[in-house]
């Protein structure tokens, strides 16, 4: 599994999310697929264990204009 | 030397669910409960607590007082008049203590106490995240019992930054680490230090400036990481923090009109860095030595911690 679709399983409902991993795409962002600062707290955590990397302060806020792939993007170059 | 006599101070303003979790927490520890009392102290809350104080009255040493809602620093000072023990743990109300919390932080102030030493010590803060937490109780228990799915507030890792890796720190800008959520004290130093300032009613503030004037009568900050207490997260309006903030900074710096107190509000709303904070205090604080490297930069990006 590549870490896009790690990253999207963690997402959908199989991790911490609400929506069913089919229905994660590209171009949402955290909001469209049901998330709050809560939930996205949760999903950061989740991130840094199952990846084993420290997300990076620019991410710990959630924000409308990030889409779903620009957070793979950023993932990729957070540090182990 | 004999073990002090403790009293353990759980300001609460509604957040059942999380006191459940807390006073839960105070069941598991390591620590003999002998000398122990833990005040909870009710700050106008309209959620009925008292089912969560019946539910822990046999198994705890527990006092409980309501008040008319008058903000954490009345809570505070409240709470400590009620007790009469030599050592002041505080701990909020959705704050899960580790098993060894009471234990660690007992440790520290009694070799600060055989050292006659005036000690402030700031626990480990580390925080989960659990949506609905009304139906995922077990979920936050067993995350708080097995130390998992937790990290560590951004604002907490840039100030534990200030302490040395066996916990201590000369840094001009210690008081900075003053989060009430984890701290101990002897009660000597809060009475000479005057207790909290009851005229900070809102989110913010009260903690630091009680911390700014323990740090000028000379108290040393020691961190411990080991007593750990884990904040159960809330939704946060970040707007409404950062209105807090600048509001409680406005009378923070009316009572010390510091340069230290001026550049506060520009390193909380993350527009100075860590670093140039510690070197501008340096400046004015002669009794203090820089602790980060000034080529470093950090900055504060969550205001809610």
């Amino acid at each position: 599994m590549d870490k896009k679709e790690i990253i999207f399983q963690l997402l959908s409902k199989d991790g911490c999310g609400t929506l069913p991993y089919e229905q994660i795409h590209d171009d949402q962002n955290m909001y469209d697929i049901g998330f709050d600062s809560l939930r996205y707290m949760e999903f950061i955590v989740l991130l840094e264990e199952t990846l084993e990397i420290t997300v990076p302060d620019e991410m710990l806020d959630i924000r409308a204009d990030v889409t779903l792939k620009d957070i793979v993007t950023m993932v990729s170059h957070a540090e182990a | 030397m004999q073990k002090p006599s403790v009293d353990i101070v759980i300001p609460i303003y509604n957040q059942s669910l999380s006191l459940q979790l807390t006073l839960e927490g105070f069941t598991r520890q390591t620590a003999s409960m002998d000398n122990v009392n833990i005040i909870v102290v009710d700050d106008g809350s309209q959620e009925d607590l008292s089912h969560i104080i019946q539910s822990f009255q046999s198994t705890l040493p527990l006092q409980y007082f309501a008040l008319p809602r008058s903000g954490r620093a009345v809570a505070r000072n409240t709470g400590i008049e009620k007790g009469t023990g030599e050592m002041l743990i505080f701990c909020d109300g959705d704050r899960i203590p580790c098993e060894t919390f009471i234990e660690e932080h007992v440790t520290a102030q009694t070799k600060a106490q055989d050292k006659n030493q005036s000690l402030l010590v700031v626990g480990q803060v580390d925080e989960m995240y659990v949506s609905h937490l009304e139906q995922n109780m077990d979920k936050a228990r067993q995350n708080a019992i097995n130390q998992r799915h937790r990290r560590t507030p951004q604002y907490c890792k840039l100030i534990y930054n200030l302490f040395d890796q066996h916990g201590n720190t000369t840094s001009p800008i210690a008081w900075l680490s003053t989060l009430t959520g984890n701290l101990s004290c002897a009660r000597a130093l809060w009475e000479n230090i005057g207790g909290f300032d009851p005229l900070f009613r809102e989110w913010g503030f009260e903690h630091f400036e009680f911390g700014y004037r323990a740090f000028l009568e000379h108290t040393s900050f020691v961190y411990c990481k080991q007593a750990i207490n884990t904040h159960i997260a809330h939704h946060r309006n970040n707007d409404m923090y950062i209105q807090h903030i600048k509001q409680s900074h406005a009378y923070f710096y009316e009572k010390h009109a510091t340069t230290s107190i001026a550049k506060l509000l520009d390193f909380m709303l993350g527009t100075l860095s860590l670093e140039q904070y510690e070197e501008l205090a340096a400046q004015e604080v002669k009794h203090a030595i820089p602790m980060l490297n000034p080529n470093q930069q950090s900055f504060v990006r969550i205001q809610n911690f």
